[in-house]
């Protein structure tokens, strides 16, 4: 489904902030992503979602090389990308209904569609009330779930979480991650960063450990750890 | 209008591209309106000069009256630029002149001109005066009554006026397009990061031009059928108080069934133009921010 091989990447003509990453995923894995700030997390989020292009190395993704990759296999592969983003990148002067529906509308499914599975999704996160909101009116943790749902809304095949729980409370984390775990279960293949242990340790997925640009392990959760024991 | 993901309609650059189009088409509307109306003008003149009057001053006088009238006749149904000749009766010759002399008495005995209507041939361009020398060969009193000097002159400013019209409308229409392309162009600039994040989404370029494609004719409808219908009162005023005024003797003016056709299309195709060229446009610089 994605497989990195000896990627770096650098920005412009600045010095290189990955460094020989390795790492292959396959449909239905459910990993963390963990590291102290300026790991580089962001950066190979950036290039799993296609954002930006590794500078050396092969990253196959969808089972293809993404040096063929034109336009339309570019815009292609995105829309089965979620992307969640840091700072939530919503559209200010679209409601949240709204920018929920992004992927699908731009996925060409139908209004009627589009209306059911948005209302579904907004509902089962309890953002019903605040649908026809704008996103400025909206508290951060409020955002950071409306970019979650537009991130998952299409069940892409691969789902990209920056930082996914870092704004809301436990109990809207809790239902974030089951939202998360049942795509991964349905066959998505889902990535988050995070610093949060509490999630980590809650959720028995595999942890890769990233530090300045390297991966430098995958370790299970302390819980798993000690099931082995 | 379901919102666009771009907010086309909120920023300063688009805001106001309906009342630009408004605008500029109601200078367009008006601008065809005054061709329409001087392309009617033109046709009632050629309709006009496709009858004339032969008159024969000395005909109803002279014993050869007859035969001179008949001489008239057989040159001009003689000529290839004649469709008809009728010779005007006595009675009708009579209601004529009533209004100047009054009810004549039985037996008076008024010398009247002799007069022949002559129906021209509607695809021909006759040579009046060549034809008033033939006819004065046989009959060298006759004489064609033409308004050429007064007519002539008010042929060529509507003639004028058309061409002015046409081109004026053109221009403005051109100017529309223009005006879409600048602020497609400039949107597209301002509005940088939301089309990056909707690449990032996996946007192709036709979804990102429609939404340019679909404000354009959003905008173009709005401000077409606002300006057309101001142009349409502008115009309508304009004619009313010129016939009220009895500003033109000759000719009426307005607007034919064709021209009010022709002239409701223009913010149709105002719009129309305007939404392909806001496509052609984004597609254009979508494709060199790449």
């Amino acid at each position: 489904m994605l497989q990195l091989e000896q990627i770096g990447m650098r920005y412009g003509q600045g010095p290189e902030v990955l460094h020989d990453i390795n790492l292959t995923l396959d449909r239905g894995d459910f990993i963390f992503l963990v590291g102290p700030s300026g790991a580089g997390k962001t950066s190979l989020m950036h290039i799993m979602g296609l954002i930006h292009m590794p500078s050396r190395g092969s990253f196959r993704i969808f089972g293809r090389d993404v040096v063929g990759f034109n336009r339309d296999d570019l815009s292609e592969s995105r829309r089965r990308i979620g992307m969640m983003f840091q700072d939530f990148r919503l559209i200010n002067h679209l409601t949240a209904f709204d920018n929920v529906a992004l992927p699908l509308r731009i996925g060409g499914a139908r209004e009627r569609e589009i209306r059911e599975l948005v209302y579904e999704m907004l509902e089962w996160l309890g953002l019903t009330e605040v649908m026809d909101a704008k996103p400025p009116s909206l508290s951060t943790g409020q955002r950071q779930i409306v970019a979650a749902a537009r991130a998952a809304i299409s069940r892409p095949n691969l789902l990209l979480g920056d930082e996914p729980t870092s704004n809301i409370d436990t109990q809207r984390a809790r239902r974030l991650m089951r939202l998360f775990t049942e795509l991964s279960k349905e066959g998505t293949t889902v990535v988050l960063s995070t610093h949060n242990d509490e999630l980590i340790d809650r959720y028995p997925h595999p942890v890769y450990h990233l530090e300045k640009g390297r991966l430098t392990g995958k370790t299970r959760t302390p819980t798993q750890l000690a099931a082995a024991d | 209008m379901r919102s666009l993901d771009l907010p086309l309609d909120q920023t300063a650059v688009s805001r106001f591209l309906p009342w630009i189009m408004a605008g500029l088409l109601y200078l367009a509307v008006v601008a065809l309106a005054v061709a329409a109306i001087a392309d009617g003008a033109l046709q009632l003149f050629d309709q006009r000069d496709k009858m004339v009057t032969v008159s024969l001053p000395t005909a109803g006088i002279s014993e050869d009256g007859d035969r001179d009238v008949a001489d008239v006749l057989r040159v001009l149904n003689g000529s290839k630029d004649v469709a008809s000749a009728d010779v005007v009766p006595d009675d009708e010759l009579q209601d004529l002149i009533e209004p100047w002399l009054g009810e004549r008495d039985e037996g008076e005995d008024l010398p009247l001109p002799r007069l022949i209507d002559v129906s021209l041939d509607p695809l021909s361009k006759p040579d009046l005066r060549a034809l008033e020398r033939q006819l004065r060969e046989v009959v060298p009193d006759a004489t064609i009554g033409i308004q050429e000097v007064s007519e002539g002159r008010a042929e060529r400013q509507a003639a004028f006026f058309r061409t002015v019209g046409i081109t004026l409308g053109a221009v403005l229409l051109l100017c529309s397009l223009a005006i879409v392309t600048i602020i497609t162009s400039l949107s597209l600039a301002m509005h940088d990061d939301t089309v990056t994040l909707l690449r990032y989404m996996g946007a192709q370029d036709g979804y990102l031009a429609r939404q340019f494609e679909r404000y354009a004719l959003h905008s173009g409808l709005r401000g077409g059928l606002i300006g057309f219908f101001a142009a349409m009162v502008t115009v309508l005023g304009v004619l009313y108080s010129i016939q009220n005024l009895e500003m033109t003797n000759s000719i009426r003016l307005g607007l034919r069934p064709v021209d009010w056709i022709f002239l409701a299309c223009v913010p149709v195709i105002a719009a129309l133009l305007c939404t392909l060229t806001a496509r052609l446009t984004a597609l254009w610089s979508l494709g060199r921010m790449a």
